[in-house]
């Protein structure tokens, strides 16, 4: 008899330990308010294209619209995020020495035209593929509106004068070469703040 | 008979030992936690204001029995929207949308409170001492205190801003206000 009550006392203490952990933490659930939505309330047209609740990959039946899928498509726009952010790296070095090269045409010294042209060439493919990144990855899982200017917002707002300013720069480089410099200098200096002003 | 008996005083017991708690709760409008991260380049912190607890306070001995703490990772704000969806995409926060702390091993030293328990955080539990001041009244109950979290200790890959990873180290800090609910 007491070799059961002791036994008994042990079982009792324990699974009451742990089915009191569970609930407690069980009521407590009841009593929050959980936010378990999939995707953000706010995203760019261009990821709303894609992956929104009724966007291409979900239409297609490529990416379904659930906790699985979105875990791994959150993982996805990391990568997508991390490359975004070392092709800007090496994009704005490509910037740089496009200014130096572009300068050194504008004072007469045409035997940099080609030079001026190729790297021209490499960092505009350079920066739309990091915006492509930017732009058609996969949405957070929130995207919460904050009142005053932050160091992410500024990021957007500057990518907003720098795309513009790199379109200019390609569409008048053989049109206006005026207006061409002033796009080009625009979209560095915009998007060396975007750079500068981006806190994770 | 003397067996009934010794059964009956056991079933006793158990139910006497419950009697003597009060439950008490988190008042989340009056309780906080922040978290600091540091990066070469830059410090920030996020807030949490949706706390919920209970705590199941021995009458007699005055002490905790239990205390429970719930909080979602969804709820910290360091008023960066980026900044928060890129740390729920870290803390892989669909898997894992829960913090736990669960202690019943509590130890009043004058104005402390020494407590140990489990904190469960990214899916994976671990043991931490907390020495927390504690300000008793008759209806509430406040909790202070700091300590201190190692995100690659959960299994968290710490994010990297200019190919350089933030510091393995989160400061937390926390303000609990626990409201007595009743007594049972």
């Amino acid at each position: 008899m007491i070799r059961f009550l002791v036994f008994f006392v042990l079982f009792l203490t324990l699974s009451s330990t742990f089915s009191q952990e569970e609930d407690i933490f069980g009521s407590l659930r009841s009593e929050a308010e959980i936010d378990t939505s999939l995707l953000p309330d706010r995203m760019i047209f261009t990821q709303r294209l894609l992956w929104g609740e009724k966007g291409l990959m979900r239409k297609m039946k490529i990416s379904p619209l659930t906790i699985e899928q979105r875990e791994s498509e959150l993982k996805i726009r990391r990568k997508m995020l991390k490359i975004h952010q070392v092709i800007g790296y090496a994009t704005l070095v490509g910037m740089v020495a496009q200014g130096f090269i572009g300068s050194q045409l504008y004072n007469g010294n045409y035997k940099l035209y080609e030079t001026h042209k190729l790297v021209g060439n490499l960092t505009s493919i350079s920066y739309f593929t990091g915006a492509g990144l930017s732009l058609f990855a996969p949405p957070p899982l929130v995207n919460k509106k904050i009142k005053g200017l932050n160091s992410i917002k500024a990021h957007k707002y500057l990518a907003t004068i720098h795309f513009s300013a790199m379109v200019t720069t390609n569409f008048l480089a053989n049109k206006n070469k005026k207006i061409h410099r002033i796009a080009a200098y625009t979209a560095v200096g915009s998007f060396a703040t975007a750079i500068i002003v981006f806190k994770f | 008979m003397i067996k009934r008996k010794l059964l009956i005083f056991f079933l006793l017991l158990v139910c006497s030992i419950q009697a003597q708690e009060t439950t008490w709760i988190i008042n989340t409008s009056k309780s906080l936690i922040t978290y600091s991260g540091k990066h070469t380049l830059h410090e920030w912190e996020g807030s949490n204001q949706k706390l919920y607890g209970r705590a199941l306070l021995n009458n007699t001995s005055l002490v905790f029995n239990k205390l429970a703490i719930l909080a979602y990772v969804r709820d910290f704000d360091s008023k960066n929207s980026g900044r928060d969806a890129h740390s729920l995409e870290v803390l892989e926060a669909l898997s894992f949308p829960e913090i736990k702390f669960y202690s019943e091993s509590f130890e009043l030293i004058k104005d402390s409170l020494l407590i140990n328990g489990v904190f469960e955080f990214h899916g994976k539990k671990l043991n931490k001492q907390i020495m927390s001041s504690i300000v008793s009244g008759k209806n509430e109950i406040l909790l202070n205190g700091t300590f201190n979290l190692i995100p690659s200790d959960f299994g968290i890959s710490l994010p990297a801003f200019m190919l350089v990873k933030m510091k393995d180290l989160l400061e937390i800090r926390y303000s609990i206000v626990l409201a007595k609910e009743s007594s049972s």
